[in-house]
């Protein structure tokens, strides 16, 4: 059976706040995604002056030691091999029109890494996570001093891919497949933050499916009802693990299933010939008459205790 | 002498008796099991639809009462309600779409929640136990029952609802556990009112099937349906 090879997308925006709160959430991670072709990074960030400040530009550095650290507060734009720094001006002059707050712009991963000393495709020579701080300096218009300076918490560059699910199952339901998996163990791998799973149609010899491939939203458990599909159709399921950088791992195929239309208690007991008409001689009337007594016993001890 | 002897400790136990808050009525909490007889109209050899769902097992049926004191003399005549919670979930039945045959089991879950709402007219014979603090208490209760019944498919929707009517009759025996930190129980007793605390036990005999109706289902639980649970009088 073919499996359609578009893995599902992360779902995560990696929006990176810098400075005041501009967002709701921070991203703290940089994936593998970005950082690999044209990869890019969304920043925005809020400055601690007035709304617009005519002429004040922004100057992005990054860097691959906290900008506080040993350096006075500044951002560092320079490296400084003594000290194994690795620093430099990432995007110069930004914010023409002297918006605060910076609305989200995207930035290359790659001219992040590079100055910060990383290389985004390998990593660094041993490892496949590094740590980079991003700093920005607002400028006044002469280019004579600071007059907004903020920087990120430590982002994590990690293009580590978590360890696939194992062994899980796939059976019918109604509309739907449900799924379960089971998470491998691994210590040296990033955790599953979330899984995404994906139906693909396999056979539509009974019905017919315009949709060749779906895919779920995030997933936290490890067992799911993957409904809106259509009944009739066999489909091949697969899961894919997510970490928290939302790097994807290669897919686990759990096995095929055939969406069909199933008959629930109700169902089943008319079928077999069953007397009961259900509906309301009763329905709530019963809960209703009931509470209604419960209040006014309720009342009644509140009378008596008062 | 021997009369003297039994009557002077049974007013050293009656005057171990501590002074008490007005009693109102009483409360109570129990977990018991239950199994609905809806398949007694499918008679035969095959497993019916309840079997088919939810299999042969009993499920777990909890309950909350309160109750009036009518009258508390020579032991509790109380009138009161009950509410609680039986839920039991399954396999729904996976269905060819072109011969609308049944295939086997699907992934989809089925559940039969039942709400039963009662009123009760209790007897407890607690006179010994008020009075001497001998710590058994047998009662009888006769009830008239509404289980609120509803059935959802395996995407947590409402297939069916409905309620069907019948009766009760409950015998069990109550153990008062003041006896066994009387001063915890008087302090219980000053802090919220509450005068005796009881664990007890009880039998069920239900039949809820609409006073037999023709087209009623048998909610009925086929044995006793037995409980536990704890009793508190204030």
């Amino acid at each position: 059976m073919a499996l359609a090879q578009t893995p599902p997308t992360p779902t995560q925006s990696g929006v990176i706040t810098i400075g005041e709160a501009l967002h709701s959430s921070l991203d703290t991670f940089i994936n593998a995604d970005e950082c690999t072709g044209a990869g890019v990074v969304r920043l925005g960030w809020l400055t601690n002056g007035p709304p617009e400040t005519s002429g004040v530009t922004y100057q992005l550095f990054a860097a691959n030691k906290d900008p506080n650290a040993g350096n006075g507060g500044a951002c560092p734009s320079a490296p400084d091999p003594s000290t194994n720094l690795h620093a430099g001006t990432v995007a110069a002059r930004i914010n023409p029109t002297g918006a605060n707050p910076m609305p989200d712009s995207e930035y290359a991963t790659s001219a992040i890494a590079a100055v910060a000393g990383f290389d985004p495709a390998t990593g660094d020579s041993t490892t496949t996570t590094a740590t980079i701080f991003l700093c920005v300096e607002g400028v006044d218009p002469n280019f004579v001093g600071s007059v907004f300076r903020a920087r990120t918490n430590a982002l994590t560059l990690d293009r580590r891919k978590p360890t696939s699910v194992e062994g899980g199952s796939a059976t019918t339901g109604d509309g739907a497949v449900h799924v379960s998996w089971t998470e491998r163990p691994d210590t040296d791998n990033p955790p599953a933050e979330y899984y995404v799973i994906d139906a693909t149609v396999a056979d539509t010899t009974v019905a017919f499916d315009p949709i060749t491939v779906h895919t779920s939203d995030p997933v936290t458990t490890s067992g799911f009802r993957f409904g809106g599909l259509v009944n009739g159709v066999v489909y091949g399921v697969r899961v894919w693990t997510f970490s928290p950088a939302d790097n994807r791992s290669d897919p686990t195929f759990v096995g095929t299933a055939q969406a069909l239309p199933s008959s629930d208690f109700w169902e089943s007991y008319k079928t077999a010939g069953g007397r009961e008409q259900g509906g309301c001689a009763s329905g709530p009337a019963g809960l209703v008459a009931i509470a209604g007594a419960a209040a006014v016993l309720a009342l009644a001890a509140l009378r008596r205790r008062r | 002498m021997k009369r003297i002897v039994v009557a002077a400790l049974l007013a050293a136990l009656a005057s171990a008796a501590r002074a008490e808050s007005p009693r109102w009525g009483s409360f109570d909490l129990s977990v018991g099991n239950y199994k609905p007889d809806i398949d007694a109209e499918f008679a035969g050899t095959m497993a019916g639809p309840f079997e088919q769902a939810f299999g042969t097992g009993r499920g777990w049926m909890f309950r909350v009462g309160a109750a009036k004191a009518l009258f508390t003399n020579a032991g509790s005549l109380e009138v009161g309600f009950q509410t609680g919670y039986h839920k039991r979930t399954g396999k729904a039945l996976a269905v060819d779409p072109i011969t609308q045959t049944v295939v086997g089991p699907s992934g989809d879950e089925t559940t039969l929640h039942i709400i039963p709402t009662t009123l009760t007219l209790t007897y407890r014979f607690d006179f010994l136990a008020d009075r001497y603090r001998i710590p058994l208490a047998p009662y009888g209760r006769a009830a008239l029952e509404r289980y609120n019944w509803w059935v959802t498919d395996g995407k947590g929707s409402t297939s069916r609802a409905g309620a069907t009517n019948g009766w009760s009759v409950t015998g069990g025996l109550a153990l008062l556990l003041d006896v066994f930190d009387p001063d915890l129980a008087r302090e219980m007793d000053n802090d919220s009112g509450v005068n005796h605390t009881y664990l007890f036990f009880e039998a069920r005999k239900s039949t809820i099937d609409d006073f037999g109706s023709s087209k009623s289902w048998d909610l009925s639980d086929k044995n006793l349906s037995y409980a536990g649970g704890l009793l508190f009088v204030f």
